[in-house]
C-alpha cells in the first residue's frame, strides 16, 4: 500500500529530526563525562579524550543508533497517519450521517450521472470497442464495389470481381465472399427457419478461425453440386442438439435437401446472426455474369501492409477492369471498388448513436458534478463555524483540506457503487429498447474495464466536486468565521463561484434538453411519415419454399393459391394477399429495365428501379391507394398478356410526368416480353422509414414464369382482419400446416410490429437523450433552488432591515426573482452558443428538421426559464415572509 | 575516579545490559549519561560497561516499547533526553529478572557442588 505525498514529505522531516537528535544527546554525554573528569582535575583536552576512550567506538554507536531511530520514526509516522486517515473517515462518516438529506440527494444525483455512463459506455465498450472474435481482427477488411453514377456508394460484388480478388489483389492473404439468408430446417423437432450464412471454403482461414469440433468446408465444396454439408454455430449446437459431439456426420434436410454436419464453430464466434453455414456455391470455371451483384466479400491484409495498400491495389485491378468489361461497367456509372476495416462494416451505422448518448452522459455526469460541488459548498458555509473553531484548536489546514477530500471521495465511492449497481440493472433495459438494431450484443457485458472505468469516474468527480469546497477551506478567514457566527456574511467570492455553478448546470442542461427536443420532433416526424399503406389491423408472416420439394413453376403457384383461398376463408379475414416486397423490411433487389422506343444507350446506365412481386390481393389488404389505371386482378395470368403496376416515383422518373398507363417496359434480359403498364400506385416506403421511396414496380405473381421464366417460392402473406390480428395467428399457423407440415412460418407479426420495430434506432436513441435531458433538468432547478434558497437565508438580515423600513413584499420578491432570472439567463445565453455548436454532430440522427431549428430552441429557452422561475419562487416568497424582528435579533 | 577500570572486571554477558538499564531506570527518569553513572555505581564497577554501547540498548528498549522517551533539561540546564520506565517495561524487568535469578542460583549451585566434591 502506497503512503499518499503528503504523508511521505512528512516521513523524511521526521528522519532528519531523528537523526540530529541522536547526535546531540552523544554530545551531552561525552560533555557531562568531560565536565565530570575536569572537576576531578584533568586538563580539557585529557578529559575529553578519556571521556572519548571510555565511550568506545562513537562512529559506530551513532550509526546503530540513528538505525534503530530512523526505524522506529517510520513506522510510528505510519501508523499515525494511518490512524489520521481513519479518523478522517470516520469523522466524513459522521458528518455525512448528521444531514441525510442532504447526503442522498449527492449520492443519487451522483449514481444517476456515473450509473448513466457506465451503462452507456459498457454497450460502447461491447459494441464497438470490445475487438471481433476472430483471429487478428484489425487486418480483417470488407471490400464493396462503388457505383457513383447510380448513387450506390456500397455495393456487392459479383462473381468474376470476386476472383479477380483472389487473383490479382497481393495485399490481401485470403478473401473470402458470404451471403446472410434463411434456410428452413425440418426432422429435428418442428420445422424452423434458421439463420444461415453461405460462405466460401476460404472464409474460416479469412477470419483467422478453426471448428471446436471436425472441420470447415474442404476446397471443393463450395463448387457447384459438391458440398452438401453444414457447420453450425455453437450457441445453434448447444440450443438444438444439447452440445451432443455426436452431431457430426448427422443429416439434416435443409430447404428439403440433405445436408451432412461436418463441423461446429467455437464458442464465442459469431458472424451477422447466423446460426448455420453451408457452402456457397460459385462455379470458378463459368462464374455467373459480371453484372450480377450479389457477393459481400470479406479478404484478410498481408501483415505490414495498410488499408491504403489494399485501396491503391483495388484501384489498379479497377482500371484495368474497366476499359476490358466496358459493356459491364459503362463509363456512366461510374464504378470503382472500396475497402474499409471489417469493424466499420458491421458496427458503423449504429456508431453516431451510441457516440451521441455517451456524449450526453458524459454532459449529465458534469452537470452532475456542477450540482454536487454546489450542494458542497453550501454546507461547507454552514460549517464555516466548525471549521473555524476546528483550526483555532490547531487543527492544520491541510488537516481540515484533507478532511473534505475525504469526505467527497467516500461520497465518490459510495455513489459509484450505486451508479454500477444502476447500470448493471440498466444495461438489460437499455438492450430491451431495441430490440432488433443494436449488432455484436453478445459483446456486451459489465467487465473488469467497465468497473475500472467507473472507479476513475467516480475517483475524478470525487476530486473535481471535492476540489471547490476545499479550496473554499484553505482561504477560510479564521477570524472572520468566528465573529460573524458562521451564518451572516458570505464573500463575494464564494457567491460568484457558487452562481458559476449553476449556470454552468443550466447551460449544459439546455445542451441535453436541446437535443431530446431536437431528438423529440424527429422521431414524431418519422412517425407520421405517410408510409403509403394502412399498417393497422394487418398481420403478417414469412414463408420460403423449400427448392427440392417445389421444383417446378405449377406447384409453386399452386401452393400458394391454395394458401391465400385457405386464409382468406378464416373468419375475421377481410383482405389478402402475398408480396415479395413487404414494407419498411426491403434490402437490395433491383431488376435493369428497358423502357420501350427508348433503346439503352452504350455507356449508360440501364434503369434499375427496385422490383416487387404480388398478387392481386395485395393493395386491398394494405391499402394502398391507386392513383391511376388500375390495380394487378386475378384475371392477370400466366395466359394474359404480362402487365405491370408501377409506384409514382418511378411514373415521375421514367415518363418523366406522362401517365404511364399502356406504354410498356420489360426487364433486361435474352427474350423477356414487353409488359404493359395497367396502373400507378402510391409512393411506399420499401426501404425503411427514414429513405424516402424510389422508383419501384410491381409483378403479378402468376406471371413471373412468363415474364422472367422462375417461380418466386419466398413471400410475405399479408392478412388484414376486422379484429385484433393477433387472435387469428394460432389459425393462420394451423392452416398452413394442414396444407404442408414441412414448412416453416418465419416472422409472424403484425404490421404495426413491423412499424415500430423499423422506428426501435430512433426511439432507443431518443427516449435516452430524453431521460439525460430532464434529469439534467431537474438537476440544474435543484441548482437553482438551492442558490436561491441559500441566498435569502444568508440575506435575511439585510431583507428584514429592509421589510422594517417599509419595503414592499412584492419589492423584495421582486429582487429574488430578479436574481434567479438573471442566472437563468445566463445560463441560456451560454447553453445556446454550446448547444448550436454540439447539435450539429446530431445531424446524423436527425429526420426532418434542422439541428440549429430556432423554433426548439425558442421553445427550450422558454421551457429552462419556466423551471428557473419555479425553481426561484419558493425561496422569493419565503423572503417575503422574513420577520424583520427576529432577523435582527438574530446575531 | 581514575581507578574507574579495576584489572578485575567482568565482560557483560549477551542480553543483561538491557536489564541492568531497566533496573536503573526504576529509580525514576533518567537521561543516558544518569543511565552510565547509575550503572557504573551499582556494580561498582565490577562490570566493564562501555558507555557507547548504552545507547542503542535504549533505543532499542524505546523502539520495543519498554521505556518512553521525551526531551527535557538536565541538572546543568542543558537539552537532554529523558528515559521514562513504563508499565510493560516495570512487568519485563520483573520476569527477566526473576529468570536471571533462577539462572545465577542455578548456576552457582553446580559451581559450589563441584568444590564440595573436588
Amino acid at each position: 500500500m502506497r503512503v499518499p505525498r503528503g504523508w511521505w514529505r512528512t516521513l523524511q522531516l521526521g528522519r532528519r529530526d531523528s537523526r540530529t537528535e541522536v547526535d546531540e544527546e552523544l554530545e551531552l554525554h561525552l560533555a557531562m563525562r568531560t565536565e565530570e573528569y575536569v572537576a576531578a582535575g584533568m586538563s580539557p583536552e585529557e578529559a575529553r579524550a578519556e571521556a572519548l576512550r571510555r565511550f568506545g567506538d562513537l562512529a559506530r554507536t551513532r550509526e546503530s543508533c540513528r538505525r534503530i531511530v530512523d526505524r522506529t520514526a517510520t513506522s510510528t509516522r505510519r501508523k499515525d497517519a494511518w490512524s489520521g486517515l481513519r479518523q478522517d473517515v470516520v469523522y466524513a462518516l459522521r458528518t455525512l450521517a448528521r444531514s441525510p438529506g442532504l447526503t442522498a440527494a449527492i449520492l443519487v444525483t451522483l449514481a444517476l450521472g456515473i450509473g448513466a455512463n457506465t451503462a452507456i459506455f459498457t454497450v460502447v465498450k461491447g459494441v464497438l470497442l470490445r475487438p471481433l472474435p476472430y483471429g487478428n481482427p484489425e487486418r480483417l477488411v470488407s471490400v464493396y464495389d462503388v457505383f457513383t453514377g447510380i448513387d450506390l456508394p456500397h455495393s456487392v460484388l459479383s462473381e468474376p470481381e470476386l476472383l479477380d480478388l483472389e487473383r490479382s489483389v497481393s495485399a490481401f492473404s485470403a478473401v473470402a465472399a458470404y451471403r446472410a439468408g434463411k434456410l428452413t430446417l425440418a426432422g429435428v423437432g418442428p420445422p424452423e427457419r434458421v439463420a444461415s450464412m453461405s460462405t466460401t471454403a476460404s472464409f474460416a482461414r479469412a477470419l483467422g478461425v478453426q471448428p471446436v469440433l471436425g472441420r470447415f468446408f474442404g476446397p471443393d465444396e463450395d463448387r457447384p453440386g459438391q458440398g452438401q454439408v453444414v457447420v453450425l454455430e455453437h450457441g445453434f449446437w448447444q440450443r438444438r442438439f444439447g452440445g451432443d459431439p455426436g452431431v457430426l456426420g448427422r443429416r439434416l434436410s435443409l430447404n428439403g435437401t440433405p445436408r451432412v454436419v461436418v463441423g461446429v464453430m467455437p464458442r464465442g464466434f459469431t458472424f451477422g446472426d447466423a446460426e448455420m453455414f453451408v457452402p456457397l456455391e460459385i462455379d470458378r470455371g463459368t462464374p455467373a455474369p459480371r453484372t450480377g451483384h450479389y457477393l459481400e466479400a470479406v479478404a484478410r491484409l498481408r501483415p505490414g501492409l495498410s488499408l491504403a495498400d489494399a485501396s491503391s491495389q483495388l484501384a489498379a485491378l479497377v482500371g484495368r477492369l474497366v476499359p476490358e468489361n466496358s459493356d459491364a461497367y459503362p463509363a456512366n456509372m461510374g464504378f470503382s471498388m472500396g475497402v474499409e476495416s471489417l469493424t466499420d462494416t458491421l458496427v458503423g451505422s449504429i456508431r453516431p448513436a451510441l457516440l451521441t448518448l455517451l456524449s450526453a452522459a458524459g454532459l449529465l455526469l458534469l452537470v452532475a458534478c456542477a450540482n454536487v460541488a454546489n450542494l458542497l459548498l453550501l454546507r461547507a458555509e454552514g460549517r464555516r463555524r466548525e471549521l473555524a473553531l476546528r483550526t483555532a484548536l490547531g487543527a492544520g489546514r491541510g488537516r481540515l483540506i484533507r478532511q473534505l477530500l475525504t469526505e467527497s471521495l467516500i461520497l465518490a465511492a459510495a455513489g459509484g457503487a450505486l451508479g454500477l449497481l444502476l447500470a448493471a440493472v440498466g444495461v438489460p433495459l437499455l438492450l430491451s429498447l431495441d430490440p432488433a438494431g443494436l449488432p455484436r450484443r453478445d459483446a456486451i457485458a459489465i467487465d473488469y474495464t467497465v468497473c475500472a472505468v467507473t472507479l476513475g469516474l467516480s475517483m475524478l468527480t470525487g476530486v473535481a466536486f471535492g476540489l471547490a469546497p476545499a479550496l473554499q477551506a484553505l482561504r477560510l478567514d479564521l477570524q472572520g468565521g468566528l465573529k460573524e457566527g458562521g451564518s451572516s456574511g458570505t464573500g463575494p467570492r464564494r457567491r460568484r463561484l457558487r452562481r458559476g455553478f449553476v449556470v454552468l448546470e443550466i447551460s449544459l442542461a439546455m445542451v441535453l434538453v436541446a437535443g431530446a427536443a431536437l431528438l423529440i420532433q424527429s422521431f414524431w416526424r418519422l412517425r407520421n411519415v405517410d408510409l403509403g399503406f394502412r399498417s393497422d389491423h394487418v398481420l403478417t408472416l414469412d414463408l420460403s419454399l423449400p427448392e427440392a420439394s417445389y421444383n417446378d413453376t405449377t406447384k409453386v403457384l399452386g401452393f400458394y393459391e391454395g394458401l391465400l383461398q385457405g386464409l382468406g376463408g378464416l373468419p375475421g379475414v377481410t383482405a389478402i394477399g402475398a408480396a415479395s416486397l413487404l414494407p419498411l423490411t426491403g434490402r437490395e433487389g433491383n431488376w435493369d429495365v428497358e423502357i420501350e422506343g427508348r433503346p439503352i444507350r452504350p455507356g449508360d446506365p440501364a434503369p434499375s428501379p427496385a422490383v416487387n412481386i404480388a398478387t392481386p390481393g395485395y393493395y386491398r389488404a394494405m391499402r394502398i391507394p391507386i392513383v391511376s389505371g388500375r390495380v394487378l386482378l386475378p384475371s392477370d395470368d400466366e395466359r394474359a398478356p404480362p402487365v405491370a403496376v408501377v409506384n409514382e416515383t418511378m411514373a415521375r422518373t421514367l415518363w418523366h410526368g406522362d401517365d404511364p398507363v399502356g406504354r410498356r417496359f420489360k426487364v433486361l434480359g435474352d427474350s423477356t416480353p414487353w409488359m404493359t403498364v395497367v396502373g400507378v400506385t402510391r409512393d411506399v416506403r420499401s426501404w425503411g422509414i427514414a429513405r424516402a421511396a424510389r422508383a419501384e414496380y410491381t409483378l403479378p405473381h402468376r406471371q413471373l414464369p412468363v415474364t422472367v421464366r422462375e417461380a418466386r417460392r419466398s413471400m410475405s402473406v399479408v392478412l388484414r382482419t376486422s379484429g385484433d390480428p393477433l387472435d387469428i395467428a394460432g389459425a393462420v399457423r394451423r392452416e398452413i400446416a394442414s396444407l404442408d407440415p414441412e414448412l416453416a412460418v418465419a416472422n409472424l407479426r403484425t404490421m404495426d410490429r413491423v412499424v415500430s420495430d423499423s422506428l426501435s434506432r430512433p426511439r432507443f436513441t431518443m427516449l435516452l437523450l430524453v431521460l439525460f435531458g430532464a434529469l439534467a433538468l431537474t438537476l440544474a432547478a435543484v441548482g437553482v433552488y438551492g442558490v436561491m434558497a441559500h441566498g435569502v437565508a444568508q440575506r435575511a438580515r439585510e431583507i428584514g432591515i429592509r421589510l422594517a423600513l417599509g419595503a414592499q413584499p412584492r419589492y423584495v420578491r421582486r429582487l429574488v426573482v430578479a436574481e434567479g432570472l438573471a442566472l437563468a439567463l445566463a445560463g441560456l445565453a451560454a447553453g445556446v452558443l454550446l448547444a448550436l455548436l454540439v447539435s450539429r454532430l446530431l445531424a446524423s440522427q436527425l429526420y426532418g428538421i434542422e439541428p440549429t431549428d430556432p423554433v426548439t430552441y425558442l421553445a427550450i429557452s422558454l421551457l429552462l426559464l419556466a423551471v428557473a422561475l419555479l425553481a426561484t419562487w419558493q425561496p422569493a416568497r419565503r423572503a417575503t415572509r422574513v420577520d424583520p424582528l427576529g432577523a435582527l435579533r438574530a446575531d | 575516579m581514575g581507578g574507574a577500570l579495576a584489572t578485575r572486571t567482568v565482560d557483560l554477558l549477551q542480553g543483561t545490559l538491557d536489564l541492568l538499564v531497566l533496573k536503573s531506570l526504576t529509580w525514576g527518569p533518567c537521561h543516558g549519561y544518569g543511565v552510565a553513572r547509575c550503572i557504573q555505581r551499582l556494580t561498582d564497577d565490577v562490570l566493564h560497561v562501555e558507555e557507547g554501547s548504552l545507547y542503542p540498548a535504549l533505543h532499542r528498549l524505546e523502539e520495543r516499547g519498554l521505556v518512553s522517551a521525551e526531551w527535557g533539561v538536565s541538572e546543568n540546564n542543558r537539552r537532554a533526553k529523558f528515559y521514562r520506565l513504563n508499565p510493560r517495561g516495570r512487568q519485563h524487568l520483573r520476569v527477566e529478572a526473576s529468570s536471571w535469578t533462577r539462572y545465577a542460583e542455578a548456576v552457582g549451585k553446580v559451581l559450589r557442588a563441584a568444590e564440595s566434591t573436588g
